[in-house]
């Protein structure tokens, strides 16, 4: 079976080939069908291999399937193969699973699109590239899944092209994530240099004969890269934009998969990490950590339902870091097991809301949505539920381990750590018990001639699938004894390098309850604040008749700056946007002035009008000639200069 | 009866043997021309629809196929003035598959733009002008190369200059040519400084001369041989359009005729390129330690200047002009690493070629095939007989703000231009990606890594430049409805292999790296 | 030494020709200037021993060339000062500061001798790889060069002739049709 995982991305682009071919003809529903079908196959594929890989001996759990010769170029020669390990079928597990998902409800929720067969063809695509990023068995296999979710990404970000703002965020996750593909390549070829190799296999083996200043670099290259693509400080700002794309998007891109790419790279690279100085891991687990808090206090602030789950992404995504950086693989990848299955649930959630209201997204036109849409509300309280910790859902048992990983690790400040994570925690409830009384409860705020309705069943199915899941999710690995199910499972891909605590049950039990404590208190708090909503309990928007009112608690809470999340996206727009600019057209006037000659000032050919030929080429030929000879003279000086060295 | 009056010394005279089978490629390259003026100066019905483009295609895929029999080659030929080896096997490949290209991009367009008159002149002037270039990389003699490069360049010259109803094709011609005449005068003082300090033109003789018994070899700390390689160095980097010399690029590149542009930015450039890599690493491989920084210098300044300047333009031609300044610090690296880097240089230079011409060539189909707008006036409009027609061509070629609804009105030729301008960006799954990724992994194995390290940064800013592009035809909202195809099928035909091999080369690009590994071994 | 007084000489001439060439604002002035450079490098043939390439350049350069230059100038009428509009003072030191750092280099390159010492160096060994010419069979001599060791850029160069001579009739014919041709379908 395991020498078949091909099949596991090859069924999704092959969904999306037959897509590109016939798609336009088979139309809507059809279409949809067939991809969502394309992503069911490869999940009972993925399963099949799941359940080989299990009937082998631990040891044993490291396979490779090799597909054919690449590239080789003198001593780099890799091929494309595939890795079979508990690590990469784990992944590709969940995302072929919550991408199947994802498909049923996109079949309902794009209904009458124009471009509905084009969506279903990018989304194939993605979930090929994810799979190809995970399966990969070199660090280049994976660059190229990497760059492949990226291309998707932008793609269905912009797929409503027509509205600017969709267009202008898809560049935006562009360049931001070429930023962190830079780290990507310099980090690929560090290990290159230093390890003669890329393959996995041979960076396991010889991860050890690495001086630690060299690891140390890989891993904050590695470090860059994904906090491009997991959008982490100071990165994270593509991604709230990443929203204006449709909403299944961000359910499945934007919140379960590709952003989760980071941080499974670096469990990937455990051995690496493993030689790294302490610092390295540090900055991992503070970058985490701050992100975790400045993202979530940003989430208070936000008005668009999607907004909100978007900051709280990257919020969460910052617990995985927190985890990594603290040793702690597993919680690592338990918390995003589990964040997938809420998150995707709550953005499906929302997904169903937008639908139901005619593609409203601010909340303050919302509330009591609760009898209009039954099943959608009642599995979105399951995701809050699960997202603010509250025992027995999942969010709370890989929260409570992520907790108690930074609680326990000293070497990088652990107890500060922890605090700052039971801080997201608690603005986590907080601002997740907002939404949820914004949107489900209260008056409705919706003007009269709106009419929100419940989804159809393609749409109610994936999400009452998904609330189970987010509700039990726990199971998977529990802190009793015996019942790490997860983490004897995953033993094989991290080579002992996971960290091992001696807690006690005790203080395990103590960390809980506070976790649990803080989590309904914010609840509470949550419910004081927000309880009875009318329209004055909003910052209310410039030249309405509320402006200038003393502001209420909400109101202060929801100052601006948090609104802006601290302006962090105005400051790049800022820096990049003008002092960029006017960067290269410093270099671009140089060109022109100095380069093209056009010393007097008037240059023929930016202003683009033909004048006589003779007149403009006496002027810049005998300048370009100047500039030629002034070339050689330095080519000539700097030559025999050396002779004198 | 003439009889012929034997010389003092017949003994004298050992004329080389002509390998004609080794030739055979540049001697159909360089007679076709000949034998197609001739016909149809004699024969005047064959200058009639498609017939020379498919006659010069066809001698150009023939020499092609005859340079892949040649495959496992390698030796001197003609008393060792050219040699056949990896170099000239995949440079002549690269020449002869372009040329056919541009040819069949040149065939619609010459009518199009009103000289079909001339039809036959193009196409003798870009065979010939390939045939220097085959010249060019084979040669092994500083002469043969700097009568190659001449050959090569004043039919670029005429060639740019061919549109004559086009000012800026005018003044384009006359600028590369002015700058061209200097900087091949730099180059043949630069030859006459080596012969001075060496006593020889060949680069195998170059290489070894100078050594004395005692087994130092005082060239090395020759003054004349290193101001010698300076001028060499910087003729070369005015042909290859190395920044500092390269601000006749974007002017002449947006000048001339769209597929002579094409031609110039792959053929020509790529000709340069394998000739300036064989000399250094052939003639001047002792002296490395001297010219290499030199080199990475280049290579620096034409990966910054391409990729930051190119940032602040409007005009698509010059876009892609700077965008190749960018390439060339990428082949400049591969230079610089010397037998590290042959490998990435012929990768390299033939993925660029093809991903190249195919830009040039959609971007020639798209502006040929913009509609008339009566109701616009700018200075684009002119007047064509009684219509007023925005004529891009004839004016100073595409904007970004022309492209403006592009993707709907050629959604075709815009999915295909967005695939190359990815390739170019070096986006993974194309072929673009696997060529900038060996030029990298080249500076690396010499342990360039600051040399790496911009070149990567260069690739992550050029990448927003062609971003940019794709952005306009494809973001930019316009009403437009599909434009009236009127292409010429053999230019379509052209451009879509080239997005082929783009695409397929960057999935599966072992066929390609094969094939520069193992030629004439 | 009459040989250093010889080249003294001719160089100058050589130089001050050239320069003739391009300051001259009169066209004919130019090309009799042309004339003067020519023939004093036909002089240096002469010293060098090369008789035959001294004739040609006489015979083709001084003499057929030149004459057809004069012919077309006379021909087109251009032979009155042309109105040619003057760089910019700062263009013009740039000019000269870049053409004597150019000058100053190439002597560098002369006369500078590395810690290698002279040996690489021509102008201070006066040694060149290639045997001095034989004055008596001079023409011989470059026969064999041309048809043994310089066979390929001989050939080459009769590629590079063709090439010159349907650019030029192109280029003419090309303009001349211009004006004549209906005008073109451009869509």
């Amino acid at each position: 079976m395991l020498e078949l995982a091909w099949l596991i991305p090859g069924f999704p682009l092959l969904g999306a080939l037959l897509n590109l071919a016939v798609g336009r003809r088979l139309g809507e529903p059809s279409s949809g069908w067939l991809a969502a079908a394309a992503s069911g196959a490869s999940f009972v594929t993925t399963v099949l291999v799941f359940n080989e890989l299990r009937s082998l001996e631990a040891g044993e759990r490291f396979h490779i399937e090799k597909l054919f010769d690449w590239i080789t170029v003198g001593s780099f020669d890799v091929d494309a193969g595939l890795l079979i390990d508990p690590l990469s079928i784990t992944m590709a597990l969940f995302i072929t699973g919550v991408g199947s998902l994802i498909h049923v409800y996109s079949v309902g929720y794009m209904h009458g699109d124009a471009n509905f067969s084009k969506f279903f063809i990018y989304l194939n695509l993605f979930v090929t590239s994810m799979l190809l990023l995970v399966l990969g068995d070199n660090l280049l296999l994976t660059f190229l899944g990497w760059e492949g979710v990226g291309a998707c990404s932008y793609l269905l970000i912009s797929f409503w092209f027509t509205d600017k703002a969709n267009a202008t965020a898809g560049k935006k996750a562009f360049v931001t994530n070429r930023v962190g593909d830079f780290g990507y390549m310099l980090a690929l070829f560090l290990v290159f240099e230093s390890l003669g190799s890329i393959k996995y296999d041979d960076i396991v083996a010889g991860a050890s004969t690495l001086a630690p200043v060299t690891a140390t670099a890989i891993v904050l290259l590695f470090l860059l890269a994904a906090t491009g693509k997991s959008a982490q400080l100071p990165l994270f700002v593509w991604l709230p934009d990443a929203m204006a794309g449709p909403t299944p998007v961000s359910a499945l891109i934007h919140a379960a998969t590709m952003v989760t790419s980071g941080v499974f790279l670096l469990t990937r690279l455990n051995p690496i990490l493993a030689e790294a100085q302490v610092w390295a891991l540090g900055t991992i687990a503070w970058v985490g950590a701050i992100t975790a808090l400045v993202a979530a206090t940003a989430a208070v602030a936000q008005n668009d339902i999607k907004k909100v789950l978007a900051y709280s992404t990257v919020s969460q995504l910052g617990y995985l870091f927190l985890a990594i950086g603290s040793g702690g693989y597993v919680p690592a990848l338990f918390h995003m097991i589990t964040h997938a299955f809420f998150k995707a649930l709550l953005f499906l959630g929302a997904g169903s809301v937008i639908h139901g209201m005619h593609h409203e997204q601010d909340m303050r036109k919302m509330g009591g949505l609760r009898k209009l849409m039954p099943i959608t509300s009642a599995t979105f309280i399951v995701g809050w539920l699960a997202i603010a910790g509250v025992p027995p859902f999942s969010g709370f048992w890989s929260k409570d381990e992520i907790l108690l990983y930074a609680y326990n690790a000293d070497a990088v400040g652990g107890k500060a750590l922890w605090v700052i994570g039971l801080a997201t925690a608690l603005i986590t409830a907080f601002y997740m018990t907002r939404q949820v009384l914004m949107t489900f409860f209260g008056k409705p705020r919706f003007s009269e001639d709106v009419h929100p309705h419940e989804s159809p069943k393609t749409m109610t199915t994936p999400l009452i699938v998904l609330a189970g899941l987010a509700a039990v999710a726990g199971l998977l690995n529990l802190p009793f004894k015996g019942m790490h199910y997860l983490q004897e499972w995953l033993e094989p891909s991290l080579f002992g390098n996971e960290v091992h605590l001696d807690a006690s049950s005790n203080s395990k039990i103590l960390l809980a309850l506070i976790a649990t404590l803080v989590a309904v208190s914010a609840i509470l708090m949550a419910r004081k604040v927000y309880g009875t909503l009318g329209t004055g309990s909003f910052v209310p928007a410039s030249g309405s008749e509320d402006e200038g009112k003393p502001m209420t608690v909400a109101q202060k809470i929801e100052k601006p700056i948090l609104a802006r999340a601290w302006g962090i996206d105005e400051a790049y727009s800022r820096l990049f946007g003008q002092l960029g600019e006017k960067l290269f057209h410093k270099f671009a006037s140089f060109d022109r002035s100095v380069i093209d000659g056009a010393v007097n000032g008037v240059s023929k050919l930016a202003s683009g009008v033909g004048t006589t030929l003779r007149v403009t080429q006496t002027g810049y030929v005998r300048n370009y000639l100047q500039f030629m000879a002034f070339g050689v003279i330095a080519l000539g000086v700097w030559l025999l200069w050396r002779l004198f060295i | 009866m003439i009889t012929f009056q034997t010389v003092a010394n017949p003994d004298a005279f050992e004329v080389p043997i002509v390998e004609w089978g080794a030739l055979s490629p540049l001697l159909i390259m360089a007679l076709a021309p000949i034998l197609l003026v001739t016909v149809s100066s004699v024969v005047p019905s064959f200058k009639k629809a498609s017939l020379p483009t498919v006659y010069t295609a066809g001698a150009a895929l023939l020499s092609a196929a005859v340079t892949a029999t040649l495959w496992s080659d390698n030796r001197l030929l003609m008393d060792g003035a050219l040699t056949i080896d990896r170099f000239t096997l995949v440079g002549w490949l690269i020449i002869a598959v372009g040329v056919a290209a541009i040819a069949m991009l040149l065939d619609n367009y010459i009518v199009k733009q009103g000289y079909f008159e001339q039809i036959i002149e193009w196409n003798v002037l870009l065979m010939i002008s390939a045939a220097g270039g085959m010249i060019v990389v084979a040669a092994q003699d500083l002469i043969v190369l700097f009568v190659g490069i001449e050959v090569l360049s004043i039919a670029t010259y005429v060639l740019v200059g061919l549109h004559l109803r086009k000012p800026i094709a005018q003044e384009a011609a006359f600028k590369y040519f002015i700058l061209g005449a200097v900087s091949s005068g730099v180059f043949a003082y630069g030859i006459a400084l080596v012969y001075g300090a060496t006593g020889s033109t060949y680069l195998s003789e170059i290489a070894t001369s100078g050594r004395n018994s005692l087994g130092l070899n005082p060239v090395v700390d020759s003054s004349l041989m290193l101001v010698g390689i300076a001028l060499m160095l910087g003729g070369f980097a005015f042909k290859v359009g190395a920044a500092p010399f390269h601000s006749w690029t974007p002017d002449v590149y947006q000048g001339a005729p769209t597929p002579i542009t094409a031609y110039m930015a792959s053929a020509v450039k790529v000709a340069a390129a394998l000739g300036f890599a064989r000399v250094m690493h052939d003639a001047f491989g002792e002296f490395s330690v001297d010219w290499q920084p030199l080199v990475s210098v280049l290579a620096v300044l034409s990966l910054v200047a391409g990729s930051f300047i190119g940032l602040a333009q409007k005009n698509l031609k010059r876009i892609l002009a700077y965008s190749s300044i960018n390439h060339v610090g990428f082949i400049l690296i591969a230079i610089y690493a010397l037998d590290e880097g042959v490998e990435a240089l012929l990768f390299y230079s033939a993925s660029y070629a093809f991903t190249v011409i195919g830009s040039f060539g959609i971007l020639m189909m798209m502006t040929q095939t913009e509609p008339v707008l009566a109701e616009s006036d700018d200075e684009k409009m002119v007047m064509i007989g009684a219509n007023k027609i925005r004529n891009l061509e004839s004016a100073d070629g595409m904007t970004l703000d022309d492209l403006a609804g592009a993707s709907k009105r050629h959604p075709l030729l815009a999915g295909l231009f967005a695939v190359l301008l990815f390739s170019q960006a070096g986006v993974p799954f194309t072929v673009g990606f696997w060529a900038k990724l060996q030029a990298i992994l080249a500076a690396v194995s010499v342990e360039a890594y600051l040399l790496a390290g911009f070149a990567i940064l260069a690739a992550v800013v050029a990448a927003v430049l062609y971003l940019r592009i794709v952005v306009a035809m494809y973001l930019k909202s316009d009403d437009s409805e599909p434009a009236r195809t009127n292409y010429s099928k053999l230019s379509l035909i052209a451009v879509v292999a080239c997005v082929l091999l783009t695409v397929g080369l960057g999935i599966y690009p072992e066929p390609l790296s094969d094939l520069v590994t193992n030629a004439g071994s | 030494m009459i040989d250093v007084v010889v080249f003294g000489v001719s160089a100058i001439i050589v130089l001050g020709g050239a320069l003739g060439v391009v300051l001259s604002k009169n066209p004919v002035r130019a090309a009799l200037s042309l004339v003067a450079s020519f023939l004093a490098v036909a002089v240096l043939f002469v010293i060098q021993q090369a008789h035959f390439l001294a004739l040609v350049q006489v015979v083709v350069y001084g003499g057929a060339i030149v004459v057809l230059f004069l012919f077309v100038i006379m021909l087109l009428g251009v032979d009155k000062v042309e109105d040619l509009d003057l760089p910019e003072r700062s263009q013009v030191v740039a000019g000269i500061v870049s053409g004597l750092a150019f000058f100053g280099l190439i002597c560098a390159g002369l006369f500078v001798s590395g810690p290698g010492g002279d040996e690489g160096n021509v102008a201070l060994t006066g040694q060149i790889g290639r045997n001095p010419i034989d004055s008596t069979d001079d023409i011989n001599q470059l026969a064999a060069d041309i048809f043994t060791r310089n066979l390929v850029p001989f050939m080459a160069t009769a590629l590079l002739l063709t090439i010159a001579t349907i650019g030029a009739v192109v280029m003419v014919k090309n303009s001349e049709a211009d004006s004549s041709l209906p005008e073109a379908e451009v869509n």
